[in-house]
């Protein structure tokens, strides 16, 4: 691209000719001022704040939206741009209600900041403001109409970013309103990043909503912890307290998700246990940490080979993984991360970022709802959609992504692994519920350069399909994990044979000593009664975890760890690089990361704990996968996902987050709707192996006959015990 | 030599039989200024609302750091904007009385008033809350 030179102020600079004036200046340093501009927004030139002269025009310039020129000659500091931008702040302001002193934006908002620096002392506005109700959108946001400046950056977002959601203007001219057209409830799994796009306090967090002041926090810069994205957060806390996440910087992406924004108040929730609890006479009781130490330490050191066993969370990071791994070599114990019960393991994929997904030509996604999983993931490949490439989702439960795309089926929960094979295998007839616009555009996708996202449903078989035929055609494939360091954990080499295998060696008794790190296995594990029985027959148990679930009432010694906030660890994201996690605040309590807990009892049992973790060069190979395709028959199939909004680590302990999903539901066709006789918000009953649960039914369009999804990650609500080690089983439907 | 000891004594005895300028506090109080700056009071409205909301002013300009406050959604019937202040502690061990917080202040919430009488047996007890504060109808 061709270079051109431009002056702004007497500053020369040399830019790329399709660059704006606005952009020009910042590289000059010059400031101009904007509302409606945004670096990852198309230019709108809404709000007019940054009129410019350009030497030639007769008129003023909005530099957001002017391009520039070989020899453009720019002035920003001429008394007829100081007077138009008197008058634009002045205009903003007719109907503005300056209530700053309440408003959450205050410090960092763009009309509060250009009002003091460019703005006049006073109005010349003497009539009654004109002044709108604030409007609730659910748990999470919370707009003031009357703030609102009509930069339509945050609609701009959803139209651009999320290729619409039901979020818009209202009304026209002077009466122009922002919001949703339909509800009063605004649940995308994005809502965060209209807060962050509005450059006033017009969209503001319900969970930060008049706690502090912004400039009483301090930030540090730290990673997500609730999937392999790893986006870059900012934590903003005050006196040990977090308080708001921002997200500030661009890696790796721009766009977060509601998960990262607003699944954090854990952190500071009064439920969380800070002391080392253990078990005397069925109670627990608090304890010394150097009792606590001891006694496990005395503990652990009487069992032998392969009778003590390690269960971790996915999340955990990585230096963890590596004190786990190293404790578990010394008391010759096992130890595994797949808490899900997945039976494969990280496979490197051969994209290296996230712009190889954003430029892909074609992207198809199996075996998984992406944007629950991965969600700034499903962002990229819009992204990527919008670039032209062609996008399909074959997948048995999917929310977001599906409508969006160009080829979307939703396939049979029982069902779905031996349909994507044969489609792998060229049978684009096998996928049911497609045009024939659909099924063409399926067909040239794999017969060109494609993307496969193989999603964190798909087992290890699928997933042998995939590589094996990726590798064959020249496909890219990238195959996503659960939890946010799988990767980490699977270079510290932290598994064995399955957590399934472990729980049932506990269960027969061979394993007799468990430690379970950072999960409640009762709300991860595909298999309720499994765990159970498994926890029931422990000779010995250790929970390591912040907050007594249901996994701890089970345990002998309870020890508190610290969260992702109050510790520097590292994590392996998607795209296996290595990201560091920065303490933003003091442990809480006597609270410590599980490696120190691990270092004192090694040290009581006098065995050496490394907690130095190598990232693997290398990824798991799945052709090595013995298992089979996942296949369930039943005259109804269930599959049981985590609804998003409990589908973040701790989501129970998350106070406005957990609340978008008010109760569990459960996905039923239309025909299986009419026999029954049910319609949309009626009860249905879902029994199965473990017991039976109540659901509100959501009739949906495409869900294929006898085949259902169900929510779990509720709490008190143990769907899990419906399963046998995978989250699909045959069930019944009733109606309640 | 002994001339302006005599001198001074003399001094001395006059003022012995002069009226005194203290007073036997604390049985008895000097009047002070009404502007004069001593123990702060949250003001409420006529309606019985907290006038503070939290627009964290007072905190950010104390030059003491005396001031430390967390903020709330309120019901209408508690403020007129629908925020206060969920916690307000102004902890005398630091404050110097400057009333920078009083002029800061844009909603004429926080004020200093006369009352003067802040010493405490325990240091502890100097730290005061938004109940002790809050000005009482
Ligand atoms: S949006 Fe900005 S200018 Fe408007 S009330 Fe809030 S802080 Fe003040
Ligand atoms: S709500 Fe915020 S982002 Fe949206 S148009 Fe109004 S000011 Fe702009
Ligand atoms: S996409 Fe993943 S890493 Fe990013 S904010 Fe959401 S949950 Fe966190
Ligand atoms: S009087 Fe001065 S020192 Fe005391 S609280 Fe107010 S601002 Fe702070
Ligand atoms: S300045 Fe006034 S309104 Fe603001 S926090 Fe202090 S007392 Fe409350
Ligand atoms: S920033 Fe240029 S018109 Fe808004």
């Amino acid at each position: 691209m061709g270079m051109v030179k431009v002056t702004i102020d007497g500053i020369t600079v040399e830019v790329p000719e399709n660059a704006t004036i606005l952009q020009a200046a910042m590289k000059a340093g010059v400031d101009i001022p904007y509302f409606c501009y945004h670096p990852y927004l198309k230019p709108a030139g809404l709000c007019r704040m940054c009129l410019v002269e350009v030497e030639g025009m007769p008129k003023l310039a909005p530099a957001c939206v002017t391009q520039v020129r070989d020899g453009m000659v720019v002035r920003t500091n001429t008394e007829r741009v100081k007077k138009v931008r008197e008058g634009i702040v002045e205009f903003q302001l007719l109907h503005h209600p300056l209530d700053c002193p309440i408003c959450d934006q205050a410090g960092e908002c763009y009309l509060q900041d250009i009002t003091f620096r460019y703005g006049r002392a006073t109005s010349r506005f003497v009539d009654e403001k004109e002044l709108y109700p604030t409007k609730f959108y659910g748990p999470l946001i919370v707009h003031e109409q009357s703030r609102c400046i009509l930069c339509k950056r945050c609609v701009r977002f959803c139209t651009e970013v999320l290729n619409g959601a039901d979020w818009n203007v209202y009304w026209r001219a002077a009466h122009s309103l922002i919001g949703s057209y339909e509800s009063d409830k605004v649940a995308n799994y994005f809502t965060c990043n209209l807060v962050e796009v509005c450059p006033v306090g017009a969209i503001t967090s319900r969970l930060y909503r008049y706690k502090t002041r912004i400039w009483k926090l301090e930030f540090t810069r730290s990673v997500c912890e609730h999937c392999e994205m790893g986006c870059s957060l900012d934590l903003g806390v005050r006196e040990n307290q977090l308080f708001k996440i921002k997200h500030r910087m661009a890696d790796p992406s721009p766009w977060i998700c509601d998960k990262g924004y607003y699944a954090f108040d854990y952190v500071n929730h009064a439920e969380r246990i800070l002391y080392p609890l253990a078990r005397q006479e069925n109670k627990m009781v608090s304890v010394e940490v150097e009792d606590a130490v001891s006694s496990i330490a005395d503990k652990l050191k009487n069992y032998g080979e392969g009778e003590v066993a390690f269960i971790l969370s996915p999340s955990l990071c990585l230096e963890d993984a590596a004190a786990v791994s190293s404790m578990a070599k010394a008391v010759k114990g096992l130890v595994d991360y797949r808490v899900y019960g997945e039976d494969y393991l990280p496979v490197k994929g051969n994209v290296s970022d996230i712009e190889d997904v954003e430029s892909a030509k074609a992207v198809l996604v199996v075996g998984g709802d992406v944007a629950v999983s991965h969600p700034v993931l499903a962002l990229s490949i819009l992204k990527a959609k919008n670039a032209g490439a062609k996008v399909g989702v074959l997948s048995a439960h999917d929310i977001f992504l599906g409508e969006r795309v160009d080829v979307f089926s939703l396939l049979p929960a029982g069902s779905e692994e031996p349909l994507i094979k044969e489609l792998l295998d060229g049978n684009v007839d096998a996928i049911p519920d497609l045009s024939d616009e659909e099924r063409s555009c399926l067909k040239d996708m794999l017969s060109g350069e494609l993307l496969l996202v193989a999603g964190v449903r798909a087992s290890s078989a699928l997933r042998a399909a995939i590589y094996s035929r990726s590798k064959e055609k020249g496909w890219k494939y990238l195959f996503l994990d659960r939890g946010c360091n799988a990767k980490g954990l699977y270079s510290a080499g932290a598994y064995s044979e399955g957590v399934g295998e472990i729980l049932n060696r506990v269960k027969e008794g061979k394993v007799k000593a468990l430690v379970v790190a950072g999960v409640d296995l009762f709300n991860t594990y595909p298999n309720g009664s499994l765990v159970k029985e498994a926890l029931e027959s422990a000779e010995f148990l250790v929970v390591m975890d912040l907050f007594f679930h249901d996994t701890a009432m089970y345990s002998d010694f309870f020890l508190p760890i610290t969260s992702f906030a109050e510790d520097g660890g590292s994590v392996v994201d998607l795209f296996w690089r290595v990201r560091r996690r920065n303490p933003a605040m003091q442990p809480k309590g006597l609270s410590r990361p599980v490696r120190d807990w691990l270092a004192l009892i090694g040290e009581a049992m006098g065995a050496d704990v490394d907690s130095q973790g190598q990232v693997a060069e290398t990824g798991w190979d799945p052709l090595q996968a013995k298992a089979e395709l996942l296949e369930v028959k039943g005259n109804t199939v269930a599959l049981v996902e985590h609804a998003f909004y409990r589908s973040a680590r701790y989501a129970s302990w998350c106070s406005r987050f957990s609340e978008v999903a008010e109760s569990p539901c459960a996905y039923i066709s239309e025909d299986d709707a009419k026999a029954l006789g049910v319609s949309d918000g009626d009860k249905v009953l879902v029994s199965g192996k473990g017991g039976k649960f109540e659901f509100v039914a959501k009739v949906r369009e495409g869900q294929p006959k006898g085949s259902i999804v169900i929510d779990a990650g509720f709490d008190r609500f143990p769907v899990t015990l419906l399963l046998n080690g995978s989250w699909v089983a045959p069930v019944e439907l009733r109606k309640a | 030599m002994v001339g302006p000891l005599l001198k001074g004594l003399r001094i001395t005895f006059t003022h012995l039989f002069k009226p005194a300028f203290t007073v036997k506090y604390p049985y008895e109080k000097l009047d002070v200024h009404p502007r004069w700056r001593g123990k702060h009071v949250l003001k409420v409205d006529e309606e019985g609302r907290e006038k503070c909301c939290y627009c964290g002013l007072c905190e950010a300009v104390c030059p003491a750091n005396a001031i430390r406050i967390y903020g709330e959604e309120a019901p209408p019937e508690k403020s007129d904007v629908g925020k206060i202040a969920a916690i307000y502690e102004i902890d005398y061990r630091r404050c110097i009385f400057c009333g920078f917080c009083e002029e800061a202040c844009p909603r004429g919430a926080i004020v200093l008033t006369p009352y003067y009488e802040l010493a405490e047996p325990e240091r502890e007890k100097l730290l005061r809350t938004k109940e002790d504060l809050l000005e009482k109808r």
